[in-house]
Formats: C-alpha cells, structure tokens, sequence
C-alpha cells in the first residue's frame, strides 16, 4: 500500500468514525430533546411550592395520575398545576392567591379564581428534588401486584424512599433481588437484597467502609480485583473522566501548571505516569507540538537541555547507559528504537550478565535482536 | 488510537440492534462536551495555540430484552476530538496527528447473562484484572458461581485484540497505530491474539483473583510471543478499621516480578490519627519486540507514609507524607569502575482540609506543600510546591473556585539551570437543570517556559429518554 493510500485509508477511517458519532449525536438529542414528550434529568432544584400531603386526603392518584402507567424512574409524576387547578379552582379553600402555594412570589398579580382562569396559567414546570435516577423503576409493576403507595411513600417521609425501604420488601417477597432488579449495571449479582444491611451497613449514605483512608490511592488495585463489585455503583464514564485525558474533568487528577511541574514528576513518578498515559504515544505528540524534541529541526532554548554534559561518555558517572538501565522508560518517553542503533554500531549494549536470559528472550521474539545482528539463530549457541 | 473497519461493523450492527429495542426498560445517554483552549510557548519562542474540542456520547440500553432483569444490555461510547489550532505541517504527522480530527470508540459491546451466574460479553470493552487493565475487541465468558458463606467464585475466560487507548501498555506491534514515528522496529502485524484466563474468591469485604495472560502476534516472517505474565491481587478489610491491598505480577520472558504493591491504611476512630502506607517493585519492561528490554534495566523500589489527623474545633484534617525510591544500580560491578550505585530519592509534604461558612456560604480549603529531592544529586533534582485551592457555593449550585501554585525546582544533573513558577486558577460551575457546566481559566508565569493561558469550558449532561 502506498503512502497517498495509507493517507486516504487513514483519512477514511477517521471521517467514517466521525460520521457515526454525528449520527449517535444526534439520535442522543433527538432522544434527549425531541418532541416525543421526554423530559430532560433535572439535576437539583428546590421545591418553591408549600404543600401539606397531610391536609390532602384525596387518593394519590387524584394527584399522581401517571404514577399507575409509569415504568420509568425518569418519569416526573408530580402533578402539574393544573391538576391542582381542577380542585382548588372549585373547592375551598380558594387558592386566590400565589403565595397561597408557591414561597416568595408576589401577589400583586391578578387574582386566579375561576376554573376558566386556572387553565389558561401556564406556569414554568414543576420541577421536583431529585438527584440523577440510576435505578430502573417501574411504579406500574408495583401497582399491578396491589401495593398500596404508602408502603415506600410513608407518610411524613419526605422525597424519595430508601433504598432500605425496597430491600425490607425484596428480601420477604418472592420480588427479585439482585442489582440489576434495579440499578443499571453490568454486573453479575453479587449481592442478596437480604445481604444489604450486612454488606452496607445502616448508615447514612451507601458509601462503603472500605471508601476511606487514602482511598484514591488503593482504589485501582481493589478495581482489579473485584471490578464488578465497583460497578455494581459506579459505570465506566466515572472511570473516564480521571483517566481518559481527552475528556477527563480538569485538574481532577494534575494540579494546574502541570506542563511545568511534568519534568520532575516524569523522572520520580515514571510509573505513574504510564498509569494513563502511553509513554511514547503521548509523551511525543506534546513533545512534537512543543518542539523540544530530539528532532533535527526542533530549537530547544540551550538553557533547556535534556542530558547533562558528558551524557554519551561512558567515562561519566551519570552517562546515558546508566540512566538507560536506571529507568529505560524515562528514554522511550521521546526516543524511538532506532536511535539506540543509530549509535550502537559495534557497541555492545547489553549487561554483564545477559547471556543468562538471553535465550529465553530470543526463542519468544527475534525481531529486536534482528536490529543489530544479522543472523538472529545463531546468536542462541552464544547464549547460557 | 483510530477506528478500525472491523470496530465500527460490530457497532453499526449494535446499533441496529439499539434501534430494536424499543420496549427495553431504561436507555440512557450521556454526553461529555470540552472545549480547551491554550497560548503555550513553544521551545524556539513562536507561540503554540490550541484550540481542541472534544464530545463523547455514550449510550447505554438496560434490559435490551425488554424483561427488567439485567439479562442484555448494550453500550456503545463514542469519542471525537479536533485541535483546530493545529499547524498544517503537523497534521499528517505520524507523531502528532492524534490531535487531528480523531475519532475513537471506546466501548461497543453487549453483555449477555443467560444465567445468573453466566456473564457473557462481547465486542469492544474494557476488562480488569489482576495484571491490570486491558481494552479489547474480544468476547469474554465469565462464570461467577455461589460457593456459600458469603462467598462467591469467579472464573472469566477471555480472547481478543488489544485496543490502545490511553491506558494501555506499551506494545510493540501497536506503535504504528499509536502514531509513533515510522522508523520503530516492528511495524504492523498481521494479526496479533490475547488470550487470559482468571480466577478469584470473594467475601463480603475481601478478595483474591489470580490472572494469567499470553498474547501472541504474527508478521510474514513467523509468530511472536509478545507477552506472558501471571499475576494475583487482593484487597481486605482486615478488621473495620484496616484495609489492605496488594498486587504482583511475575514475567515469564523477564523471568522475574516486573511489579508488586503493598498498600495499607489504618484509622481506629473518627477523632484519632489515619495511618497509610504503602511499598512498590516496579522492572520495566515493554513488548517482547523491544529493544529496550535489552539494555538490562534494574528495577526500582519506592514507599510512602502519611499520617493525617482531624481537628475537630477547627473543622479541618491535617497530614504529612513523606515517600522514598531507590533505583538499584550495579553495585557489583561498581567495585570494577564499572555501573552505577544505587539512586535514591526522597520526598516530604504537608496539607490540611478546612471547611468553614462565611456569610452563610460553605467554603472548602485546601492546601499541600511539598519538598522533593535526590541524594548526591543522583536522580530527580529538587523541587518546592505550595498549592492552595478555595471554592465556595456562591449562590445555589453554582460554584466558584480558585487556586493558586508557586513552583521552585533545580533539576538533577544540570538539564535546567533552577527556576520558579507561579500559577493561577479560576473556575465555575454551575449545576443546572439540564447539566453541569464548567468553566475555567489558568495563566502562568514560569523562568522554565515564560508565560501561558490556558482556558476550559466543559458541559456534562445525562438524559433517560
């Protein structure tokens, strides 16, 4: 394949991936935004609206007629205005005024008295109090099997139930018990309903014990152990925005000014590094972009200067070899292969003891042994 | 790093298999939208200017079947970023142009579970294991049976192609796609396999899993063995108040533990000192197609220790940390003036955690300090940071933050002559009712690189349709 080919290739492989996410885009807007009655997540937004579920006897439905029909938890079933309208507008009291229900407006308008009048208010959209609804909830199949809503909507309970309330009924019942009856997650269940307060605790919050005390430092080996259990919680795009830097959130694991900070880091913290980062795929797109590269037409400032004098004299305490062998990595963050055989015609590169390993190393893959000598198969009789 | 033919018929296949599922109980989708902008000096004094702006889309349908139990769910993860900024010359470089117009899927795949304890999934995911994390275009069959007692087993049998992202290892049959420059050794393969199997028991609030590995590549003049290891990892809470984590590795072509961990962190009450510590053996190692494993490179080992202690009357956590790293050298030989002594290098910090109100607003504060440095001037060089970040609920969901940052280091080895730096943040982020906006700004002043602007603008947002 020729160049101008591989070019196009590249070219067409990119312009088609780009095309399929225009077309995931813009099914995500249309889904999110269309006009098919879906309501956008409404992140946090305090209730203005003063209600008493106590001094409202009527049936729940009356007020929540969706909630019998809804089998999401993306549902807003609380009522809209008007359903307040079709009582309060021919029923006392007489709400005439709107500080009557809703804190702090003004009741210098005019007064709302008339079903007619009532109707024809349009008001900004009710927006309840609710964080993100992870779970999958269907109200329908809990009314179909004739709970009465009371029983997760205790009285006096504000908001939404606990998750202690669904597992009191699941662990009893014939009702499904595992994550997935109601989180929206991958994972194999691992957890009994039945479990639940043994394995979380009666505590304020699900965060596990485990959760504490240097946390972000022992996390990832927790992860490879048992990921699932993470995301029995979590989902990927968690894991995402600290350790995908395209879309990772800012400074959510650099400090600012990292760019300057990154030398030191880089020579102390190698390992950490690559952690995310793959060494020479991004340490030299930057590098490229920065012109401090090893590149013949790059200019590093001479008060920048990557290797200390003497570096290639072998004679020299802290000379290339050593710092090779002290940490190769910190080498492959801006040199490729070649560089090292460029100079190492007829130098033997390899340390004291390498024909211990070196036909362990040889019957797995010849290719780096190819760069320098000719005939790869014999070189096994030279090794122990 | 780019979309690969085989990648984008298994999503447009999930797509259509998306586009079916109309009764499934839940979809969600989520979208990450940043804009990044920077002013950055480049080494000869022009001006580097950046303009990258990246969307990521995920889509997720729960209960494909439409039968509320989690038996098949589907996801797929878009990514697309463009540097507008980017120099002509640049664009078609092979070391640089993942900055241009790239797009990349990062996950498309479906999970299957038959069976409560079956798990099937297949397509492009990403998989953890002891041996650490591993994107792939494979399939991968896990059973998780329960052994009683609270205890449940696992086995995952797994097979694919290696995808690199970002954190994926190095390897040397990828580089070509990685970008690297065209003269690295071991351009592309034509076919490369991985393959692992791992298994693991697990309590309540511990576990074990061990993990093999092999990943096999081949090229017109034969098959190669990339990489093989074996590798366990545990984590525990040993009792309520300490929690245990550890992990090693052993290479079989290195023939020797290329990377082991210990970490363990103690707290016996919320008013008494939190204790951390933690070990690490680390021998690099890359693609058995590298050169670089031919140098003989020592391994290196480092610890760390920090203590913190809460203040109650002051609503605030202090700590202090301190770390060590000794990279082996050749003793040995250094008694023939040959080699090099081993290195060490050293580190000491401080930092505190204050909340507090004023005016009736919640203020969180933040500071650390920290000295690093390396003895006799071996490895590192010196460096001072102080950083302090403030943030504050200003009215309601809406944040403000700022930070601050001064620098002085004095690299090892004469590469720099010693320098300083200052730095400052400001950001904000408001909470709406559609998603998370966030702006911020950061503008430095440094001797090492002069002056440079940076500024984000980042829009998170969640929809159930």
């Amino acid at each position: 394949m020729s160049v101008a080919q591989l070019r196009l290739h590249r070219r067409l492989r990119r312009w088609g991936g780009f095309i399929l996410l225009c077309g995931l885009l813009g099914f995500s807007l249309q889904a999110a935004f269309g006009d098919s009655g879906v309501k956008p997540i409404r992140y946090t937004s305090a209730p203005s609206v003063k209600f008493d579920h106590a001094k409202h006897p009527q049936p729940c439905a009356s007020c929540h007629g969706a909630a019998t029909t809804s089998t999401s938890s993306a549902d807003d079933l609380g009522p809209s205005m008007s359903d307040c309208a079709a009582c309060h507008a021919v029923l006392k009291p007489n709400l005439a005024q709107c500080s009557a229900c809703h804190e702090g407006s003004s009741d210098s308008k005019k007064p709302v008295t008339t079903k007619a009048e009532w109707e024809a208010v349009r008001p900004a959209p009710f927006v309840a109090p609710r964080t993100s609804p992870d779970i999958k909830f269907s109200h329908r199949q809990h009314s179909d099997a004739s709970i009465p809503c009371a029983t997760c909507h205790a009285e006096g309970t504000p908001g939404l139930p606990k998750m202690q309330v669904c597992v009191d009924c699941h662990a009893h019942t014939t009702a499904p018990q595992t994550c997935s009856t109601c989180h929206t997650t991958d994972v194999t269940p691992q957890i009994k309903a039945a479990d639940y307060p043994v394995k979380m605790g009666a505590r304020p919050t699900s965060k596990p014990d485990s959760h504490q005390i240097d946390w972000v430092k022992r996390h990832g080996v927790v992860a490879l152990t048992n990921g699932e259990d993470c995301m029995s919680c979590h989902q990927e795009p968690q894991c995402a925005s600290c350790h995908t830097a395209q879309v990772g959130a800012v400074y959510a694991v650099h400090p600012p000014n990292f760019v300057t900070i990154h030398a030191v880091d880089a020579r102390m913290e190698e390992s950490n590094c690559t952690t995310c980062h793959s060494t020479q795929n991004f340490c030299t797109a930057c590098h490229v972009r920065a012109e401090v590269t090893t590149r013949p037409d790059a200019r590093p400032p001479s008060r920048v200067a990557f290797h200390p004098p003497g570096f290639v004299d072998p004679r020299t305490p802290d000379n290339h070899g050593v710092m090779a062998r002290r940490n190769i990595v910190d080498c492959a963050s801006c040199h490729t292969e070649n560089d090292c055989v460029t100079c190492h015609t007829g130098i033997n590169p390899h340390p004291a003891d390498f024909r211990v390993d070196c036909k362990r190393w040889l019957d797995a893959n010849p290719r780096p042994c190819a760069k320098c000598h000719e005939d790869p198969a014999g070189l096994r009789e030279q090794c122990l | 790093m780019r979309i690969r033919g085989d990648i984008t018929a298994i999503t447009l296949i999930l797509l259509g298999l998306v586009s079916q599922t109309a009764t499934a109980q839940s979809i969600k989708v989520q979208s990450t939208s940043l804009a990044r902008m920077s002013q950055m000096l480049r080494s000869n004094g022009t001006v580097d200017a950046s303009r990258v702006f990246t969307q990521r889309v995920r889509l997720s349908v729960y209960d494909a079947t439409g039968s509320n139990d989690g038996r098949l769910n589907v996801h797929l993860s878009f990514r697309y970023s463009n540097d507008f900024g980017l120099v002509d010359r640049l664009k078609d470089d092979g070391a640089a142009d993942m900055y241009w117009n790239q797009a990349v899927i990062d996950e498309a795949y479906l999970q299957w579970r038959p069976l409560d304890t079956v798990n099937v999934r297949a397509g492009r995911f990403l998989r953890l294991d002891a041996l650490g994390p591993r994107d792939i275009d494979g399939i991968s069959l896990q059973l998780d049976p329960s052994l009683g007692r609270g205890v449940s087993g696992r086995l995952e049998v797994w097979a694919g192609r290696d995808v690199f992202f970002e954190t994926s290892p190095l390897s040397g049959e990828a580089w070509d796609i990685q970008g690297v420059p065209e003269d690295s050794q071991a351009g592309s393969a034509d076919w490369t396999l991985s393959g692992g199997i791992r298994a693991g028991l697990h309590h309540r609030s511990a576990g074990v899993e061990v993990a093999w590995l092999r990943r096999v590549y081949s090229d017109a003049e034969g098959d190669y063995l990339g990489e093989e290891r074996v590798g366990a990892a545990m984590h525990g809470q040993i009792t309520d108040d300490l929690n245990i984590v550890s992990r090693a590795s052993y290479h079989t072509i290195l023939a020797d533990v290329d990377r082991a961990s210990l970490l363990a962190a103690w707290r016996s009450g919320p008013v008494t000192p939190t204790l951390s510590l933690g070990f690490e053996r680390i021998v690099p190692w890359f693609d058995t197609g590298s050169i670089f494993n031919l140098f003989g490179a020592q391994p290196y080992e480092g610890g760390w220790f920090k203590v913190s202690q809460p203040i109650a009357a002051l609503n605030s956590e202090i700590d202090v940390r301190t770390f060590g790293r000794i990279y082996e050298g050749d003793q040995d030989l250094v008694d023939f003036g040959q080699g090099s002594a081993d290195a060490t290098t050293w580190g000491l910090g401080m930092g505190h955690d204050t909340r507090f109100s004023l005016f009736e607003h919640p203020f969180t504060w933040r500071s650390v300090g920290t000295y690093s440095d390396s003895i006799d001037d071996a490895y590192g060089g010196a460096r001072a940071l102080i950083q302090t970040m403030l943030s504050v609920e200003a009215v309601r969901d809406v944040f403000i933050q700022t930070r601050g940052l001064w620098l002085w280091a004095n690299p090892s080895n004469e590469r720099y002559t010693a320098g300083t730096g200052v730095t400052g943040t400001l950001g904000l982020e408001w909470r709406t009712e559609l998603g998370r906006l966030s702006a911020a700004v950061e503008s430095s002043q440094t001797t090492f690189q002069g002056g440079n602007l940076q500024a984000f603008l980042s829009f998170d947002v969640e929809v159930w349709p």
